[in-house]
């Protein structure tokens, strides 16, 4: 055996070893022999209250599991008398005085058989790596991986899941990725849609313009809006509106385009139908105004030739015979008296017993019409004494509206001044002159 | 002739059917005709100048009205070159603001009417 060149106090050496090194004694209990300062100094416990103690005497595992984990360690090295590295293990230290509680550490402990000359294992040695740091780093990493993971997660399920088909594409403007909805829209493989493929699928009318808007907007960084017609799964057209914004970076580059589409299909065929309604709204109520002037006109010229016309003219309205249209010739003959709006037989009352009203309700009702030929008839003129006695040639005639009998037209002429001058004739003829 | 309801009836469905041609512009459904946007060959405006203005042409509602649609064809026009210079969304956005003037020419022309079949 070799010896040293001076003499060395290896106990004191051991002690200021630079790890953590625990001397542990064969014995099942596992009584500790000896540590070094740093094993102190990390155990938080004075030298004096651990040496001699069974290990778990000294630091008391916190759990069933942790404790034979060290115990099964123990074991191999006392077994095979080979080093044995344990899993990472969490092992909180007691804070000494008022601090309390305890600390939560990290550790990763290896043991090492010590042997003596013929191999028989002598000590346990536990180095122990105070690993807290690194474990709460790695710790810590992996949380965000897994954060990342659920975050690419998120946006994956709501790309998959939004009502919207949306795809994306590289700077160059090549498709990169279409969502389930755009391939379920299209029923095509992903595959052939990529790149520039997704072209083919557009109505062939709408292809160059697509191409060449898409082209610019790749060219500029703009913005991309475009409508077209995409192929349904079923064969069919659809008009879709797409829009595409660019992503950048840091040095304003495009890192990629984000676009989205929906089916704007029925709204725009309700545009289109819409239009078509109104214009022909339009046009149907630009014909009926037509005609409303063109009655309204003609309403005019009858007005004014009945108006005008020398005969007496008079439209009598309901079953009453309400007087509704008075041409100043008839009014003459009833001067000052109100007709307009009166039934016959309120505006002149005097006519009445002369028979006059049951010929207007024959009229009315059996839609016949009445000639009458020189008829006598007596009514009184405000202001005249007597009662004009006049001779009169008229016809009634009924008028029908909607099918129905609506009223009477009466046509008259005042022959009193004819038949009075025929009169003084035959009285002239009937009784001649005393000779 | 005299103003009826009959006129005013007409005016409302060129305002309506002015606002059905802007937006299927806006759509794709049709091209933007020149003339959809001139006061002279706008029907509502043609109106205004045959058959309002000589019965009602003192009524400031008159100008009123002229004045609004002046500005919601100048809208209109507006919106039809954003549409066409591709800024799709942005132009039918707009249609809210001729809707804001076609709103404020009906209040017009129901003060109207009321003066004139009164």
């Amino acid at each position: 055996m070799v010896t040293a060149a001076l003499p060395v106090d290896y106990q004191r050496l051991f002690h200021q070893l630079p790890e953590n090194f625990l001397l542990i004694g064969t014995d099942a209990a596992a009584t500790i022999v000896d540590n070094t300062d740093a094993h102190v100094g990390v155990s938080l416990k004075p030298r004096a209250e651990v040496v001699g103690k069974a290990f778990f005497e000294a630091f008391p595992s916190p759990d069933q599991n942790q404790g034979d984990e060290i115990r099964r360690s123990h074991e191999h090295v006392r077994q095979h008398r080979q080093p044995h590295q344990m899993p990472v293990i969490r092992y909180d230290l007691e804070r000494p005085g008022e601090q309390g509680g305890f600390e939560e550490l990290y550790w990763q402990a290896t043991h090492y058989p010590v042997l003596n000359e013929r191999g028989e294992l002598q000590y346990i040695l536990q180095r122990t790596q105070d690993i807290t740091e690194q474990y709460r780093a790695a710790q810590a990493a992996a949380a965000a991986k897994k954060a990342l993971a659920e975050e690419q997660e998120r946006t994956r399920f709501m790309l998959e899941n939004l009502p919207v088909l949306v795809w994306t594409a590289g700077p160059d403007g090549g498709r990169n990725y279409f969502n389930s909805r755009w391939l379920a829209f299209t029923g095509r493989p992903m595959e052939a849609d990529l790149g520039s493929g997704w072209l083919e699928n557009l109505h062939p009318d709408d292809q160059a313009r697509v191409s060449e808007t898409w082209h610019q907007s790749v060219t500029t960084g703009a913005t991309y809006q475009v409508e077209y017609r995409l192929r349904r799964h079923d064969g069919q057209y659809r008009w879709i509106l797409v829009r595409a914004t660019p992503r950048r970076n840091a040095a304003n580059d495009i890192t990629m385009w984000v676009g989205g589409a929906t089916d704007i299909h029925e709204q725009r065929q309700m545009v289109q139908e819409l239009l078509e309604a109104n214009e022909q709204q339009g046009l149907l109520s630009e014909q009926a105004y037509e005609l409303y002037q063109k009655a309204e006109g003609q309403r005019e010229t009858y007005y004014n030739l009945f108006m005008q016309a020398p005969a007496m003219i008079c439209v009598l309205r309901g079953p009453a015979h309400v007087y509704d249209f008075v041409n100043p010739v008839y009014q003459q003959i009833f001067p000052g008296r109100q007709l307009l709006g009166l039934p016959v037989a309120e505006a002149l009352p005097e006519v009445v017993e002369q028979g006059i009203i049951d010929i207007l309700d024959k009229v009315y009702q059996t839609g016949e019409s009445f000639y009458g030929n020189e008829l006598n008839l007596k009514f009184i003129r405000p202001g005249e004494g007597q009662p004009y006695n006049g001779y009169f040639n008229f016809t009634y005639q009924q008028f029908r509206e909607h099918g129905q009998p609506a009223g009477i037209m009466v046509f008259a002429y005042d022959v009193t001044e004819l038949v009075v001058a025929r009169q003084a004739l035959e009285g002239l003829a009937g009784n001649p002159p005393a000779a | 002739m005299a103003l009826t309801s009959f006129d005013f009836q007409q005016a409302r469905v060129k305002q309506v059917l002015f606002k059905s041609r802007l937006r299927s512009v806006l759509y794709g459904v049709r091209e933007a005709e020149p003339e959809l946007f001139s006061m002279r060959e706008n029907p509502l405006g043609q109106w205004l100048q045959t058959s309002v203005k000589p019965a009602l042409g003192a009524q400031p509602e008159v100008r009123e009205i002229e004045r609004v649609l002046q500005q919601m064809l100048q809208t209109g026009h507006d919106l039809a070159r954003r549409y066409q210079s591709g800024l799709i969304e942005e132009a039918r956005n707009g249609l809210d603001q001729v809707n804001i003037y076609a709103d404020q020419i009906e209040l017009l022309l129901t003060g109207l009417e009321r003066n004139a079949t009164a």
